[in-house]
């Protein structure tokens, strides 16, 4: 047996090494080039659907602790070249790390707080009532004095008001936004290419936004009606108990109720048990974390039985249809499930106009439509179709209904694809995307003799802290 | 600058060694200097200050231990330049990495003082702190002769390889290779190789390790206490994986980079994990850092050969700074004294009788254990994923989430204890050993060892491309 290598077997060797270091060494110089590359380098990733990091700003202070070089590592590599297709890459190799099942559960469990019963709640609020009761007074007081002040005074309160909004109001809409997807993905059962998100209940946060809203109901009972809904996750409208109970979490049914309960002065529109009674049609993406507008319309037609109104049928109008969507649940999961059986948004135009106008942050004026052709656009984009996104401010008039009726809507996403239906009942409709207003809603309210307040919102983002103080500084 | 990161890799690594390469052998060490500074440097300037302070005082006590003895000084006059060493040095680590920690005991205590100061721990003083002290010790000890020009021993201080994350590298191993080094294409081949190997550990291996852990084992005694058991345990395994992995793929980067330009660094890790006794995971684990607790410490303290009380307070000594070296928090002591325990249960009760399956698998969950206490800084969090693994408090015992990561990660996971192990490096040996008479087996044995290098490095920067991965929900157009 030979036990050496013989000669030519080690030049053989020494070759293909000495190729395997060159091939190294051009691997790394191409990497090298191409990261050079400055002016090929993205600002924005399509597929995530967020700005890259931006080249840091030079500091002496952020040079001397490391911080500019750290910012510039990650611009580095964040805006690499091609870093769409480079990611899809990294995720197919990732795909071969296991299995994907067609029932799984992805993300972290989390601790909810007991729903309160509400008759309990309630009585124990009237006892507490009574040591605060003084406060309560000396607010009423305040607000009848603010309601009987001369022309010249509300000027001094909008400034103020305006000062407290931007004091609640987190000055970075973006950090809102991240803890708004985490709170929207943070434990998503998925089965058969449809995710559907946990619910949590927070007793603090559920508080704060009851006390806001019936605040606001207080401050405008006379002059303008409030509507409130609150919108279940697709869990809660779609799964069966036993699915949700092995899901964990807080009974969304249950919530909802609590809500409604303690809401005073408020009319409330049922939403869960409408949804639930629908739940084998598409009232709700599979592939993303809205509802459809088929979801919307079953609970417009609750909101107009409400306020007495007669419902447009949904077939009256005409309509846009998007195949091949998929949206935030994908962008998370990268199901394959779901590749495959993408959604399609179904979009219905309001009879009586498809003209919006919105307002970015800094007040610019912009012309678009309530339900926007968005063929062609991105795969992941398709939801925008409705009232341009999410916008600080958003107004439709509607040029066919001249009695000077007025709503506003205080929403987040979960609103868009209500919105459009509501055009058709008013001559105005305002619509305000709590995260980005800059506004004083109640102020607004009054300012433009506004005769619906309608607050809808889905359960798990109004269960945020941040989103919860950010509604109650609105609604000061 | 982190080894993981893009901009290392494509920029600073591929200039540096484009421009090493280019320079006439005279001049390598200058530019090897000018690009550990900046390495340095890119992690917070002000700090270079302190290393470079440091390398300093290194280098003046230890020529004037070595003039002082030349010139027949007293071994007192002698011994004080060490003790002036270990005193700045010393003193230095402990006040940016343990004043902090002191102060805020003392004032849980005492109530004084009222604020504690934040310090900053500047990078890597951990190890080039412990490679200067030995350095002047050994030219104390004679062993080997002091460097006479500043810059090389900055040089060796500072030399980005390993400076900030180990291994601790001693003067005498690299005294040599600083003004003479070989470098053969085998060296630069094996350089290359480990290098690349320790990036694909550290960017595709310990990173996905690390997501699995995190998801698993979430901060917060209140989301913690959500877990099941079997998500515990499953999050402790990943993590043991992950620390494993993301420690000893520095330690190959370093070795790599090294090699490829003549550096010969000792090896840092040999399988850990495949260890029969804790006594012998000690041998392999981290084994720049156990030596120099064992030849500067442990046996200047008279080791084993003395009494047994003397010898169990040696090695009381020696495990409580080894515990106190990994960070300044009392789980790190807890850490230390875990390992002391049984250590000396090895020692006087089990001795020579755990080898075998039964060694490998005691020696594991003894390890694992010992990382719960390594991961939890909070107390709280601690006993709560301590209890947990043990079924109490948790959510019950099993969870649809730990079946959906557990499936996720299913063939990830069986190739991560893989590559804990020594199994693809035999593999690659036999190949080579059957090669020698089938010529089939012997050009698949080179072309994997020609394309290994570049395939790693690829899925690596595809990795460290995707780690980014971010989706956003609400991007304005």
């Amino acid at each position: 047996m030979k036990t050496k290598f013989t000669k030519t077997q080690k030049k053989i060797m020494k070759k293909y090494r000495s190729i395997g270091v060159l091939l190294f060494a051009v691997i790394m110089l191409i990497g090298g080039i191409i990261g050079c590359l400055f002016f090929v380098r993205p600002k924005v990733s399509e597929k995530e659907k967020r700005e890259l990091t931006k080249f840091p700003q030079f500091t002496v202070s952020s040079f001397l602790d490391g911080s500019y070089f750290s910012e510039v590592s990650l611009w580095f590599s964040d805006t690499y070249p091609m870093r769409d297709a480079l990611v899809s890459a990294d995720q197919g190799i990732k795909s071969l790390y296991g299995i994907e099942s067609d029932t799984m559960m992805v993300g972290e469990q989390a601790e909810a707080d007991e729903i309160p019963d509400i008759d309990k709640a309630k009585s124990s609020e009237e006892a507490s009532a009574e040591t605060g009761g003084q406060k309560k007074k000396d607010t009423a007081e305040n607000s009848t004095t603010e309601n009987l002040t001369t022309e010249k005074e509300p000027l001094e309160n909008d400034t103020t008001a305006q000062h407290e909004v931007k004091k609640v109001t987190p000055p970075d809409a973006k950090a809102m936004d991240e803890e708004f997807q985490k709170q929207v993905q943070q434990n998503l059962y998925v089965k058969d290419g449809a995710a559907y998100s946990a619910y949590y209940f927070v007793k603090d946060s559920a508080d704060k936004y009851i006390d806001a809203v019936n605040r606001a109901a207080k401050e405008l009972s006379g002059q303008t009606d409030v509507y409130c809904m609150l919108i279940p996750n697709q869990s809660g409208a779609l799964l069966s108990e036993e699915e949700l109970s092995n899901m964990g979490g807080s009974d969304q049914m249950q919530a909802i109720d609590y809500y409604y309960g303690m809401l005073e002065g408020v009319k409330t529109v049922d939403t869960i048990r409408t949804l639930r009674a629908h739940k084998d049609e598409y009232i709700y993406f599979r592939t993303d974390h809205h509802w459809t507008q088929l979801g919307a319309y079953y609970v417009y037609e609750n909101f107009c039985k409400t306020k007495g109104i007669t419902a447009v049928p949904l077939e009256s109008r005409k309509s846009y249809k998007f195949e091949n969507f998929l949206g935030t649940f994908y962008s998370t999961l990268q199901n394959s499930e779901m590749a495959k059986h993408p959604d399609t948004v179904y979009a219905y135009i309001p009879n009586g106009t498809n003209d919006l106008t919105y307002f970015d942050e800094d007040g610019t004026e912009n012309d678009w439509n309530v339900v926007f052709d968005v063929e062609g656009w991105a795969e992941s984009s398709l939801y925008m179709t409705f009232i341009a996104g999410d916008r600080p401010l958003e107004i439709i008039e509607n040029p066919k209904i001249t009695d000077g009726s007025s709503c506003l809507v205080l929403k987040e996403s979960y609103g868009n694809a209500f919105v459009p239906l509501l055009v058709d009942h008013y001559q105005t409709v305002y619509v305000i995307d709590y995260r980005y207003a800059q506004v004083n809603v109640l102020d607004y309210i009054r300012e433009k003799q506004i005769k619906d307040l309608i607050l809808i919102n889905n359960i798990t983002i109004i269960g945020s802290d941040s989103v919860s103080a950010t509604i109650d500084g609105l609604l000061q | 600058m982190v080894f993981s990161s893009l901009i290392f890799i494509f920029i600073f690594l591929t200039v540096n060694l484009i421009v090493y390469f280019l320079t006439e052998a005279k001049k390598r060490n200058q530019v090897l200097l000018i690009f550990s500074l900046v390495f340095y440097a890119w992690g917070g300037p002000r700090y270079l200050l302190l290393l470079a302070g440091e390398t300093l005082v290194s280098w003046f006590c230890a020529l004037k231990i070595e003039e002082t003895r030349n010139n027949g000084g007293t071994d007192k006059k002698i011994r004080s330049f060490l003790i002036i060493e270990c005193v700045v040095l010393l003193g230095l680590l402990g006040i940016f990495k343990y004043l902090g920690f002191i102060l805020a005991n003392i004032q849980h205590i005492t109530g004084f003082p009222s604020k504690v100061p934040d310090i900053v721990l500047p990078i890597g003083i951990s190890f080039y702190t412990f490679q200067l002290i030995s350095y002047v010790v050994d030219v104390y000890w004679g062993k080997t002769a002091a460097q006479p020009a500043f810059w090389k021993l900055l040089l060796y201080s500072s030399l980005f390889h390993q400076c900030i994350a180990g291994p601790i590298v001693r003067y005498e191993t690299v005294a040599n290779d600083i003004d003479n080094r070989k470098i053969t294409p085998n060296d630069i081949y094996m350089g290359v190789r480990q290098f690349s190997v320790g990036l694909a550990k550290k960017a595709v291996l310990a990173n996905s390790c690390a997501s699995a852990a995190d998801t698993l084992l979430p901060a917060g005694v209140k989301s913690l206490s959500a877990q099941s058991t079997t998500g515990m345990w499953l999050g402790m395994i990943f993590y043991m994986l992950q620390i494993y992995l993301d420690f000893s793929a520095y330690s190959d980067m370093a070795i790599g980079m090294g090699r490829m330009i003549g550096f010969h660094y000792d090896k840092n890790f040999d399988y850990p994990y495949t260890a029969h006794s804790v006594q012998d995971f000690w041998r392999r684990w981290h084994m720049s850092l156990s030596s120099f607790f064992r030849d500067y410490v442990y046996i200047p303290l008279g080791g084993s050969r003395c009494s047994t009380v003397k010898y169990v307070r040696n090695m009381a000594v020696v495990w409580l700074l080894t515990g106190f070296w990994h960070g300044a928090s009392w789980n790190y002591i807890l850490w230390g004294l875990w390992y002391l325990c049984f250590l000396l249960l090895e020692k006087f009760v089990i001795q020579d009788r755990q080898r075998g399956a039964f060694g490998h698998i005691y020696t594991v969950i003894v390890v694992l254990l010992g990382w719960v206490i390594f991961k939890f800084e909070n107390m709280s969090e601690l006993c709560t994923v301590f209890k947990g693994m043990l079924g109490i408090g948790t959510s019950g015992f099993i969870n649809m989430n730990v079946k959906t990561v557990f499936l996720k990660y299913i063939f990830f996971l069986i190739f991560a204890i893989i590559a804990v192990t020594p199994l693809g490096k035999n593999m690659r040996k036999r190949m080579l050993i059957a090669g020698r008479q089938n010529d089939k087996v012997f050009m698949i044995a080179n072309i994997l060892d020609m394309i290994t290098p570049a395939v790693l490095v690829i899925v690596s920067a595809l990795a460290l491309v995707g780690a980014s991965y971010n989706p956003f929900l609400y991007f304005q157009f």
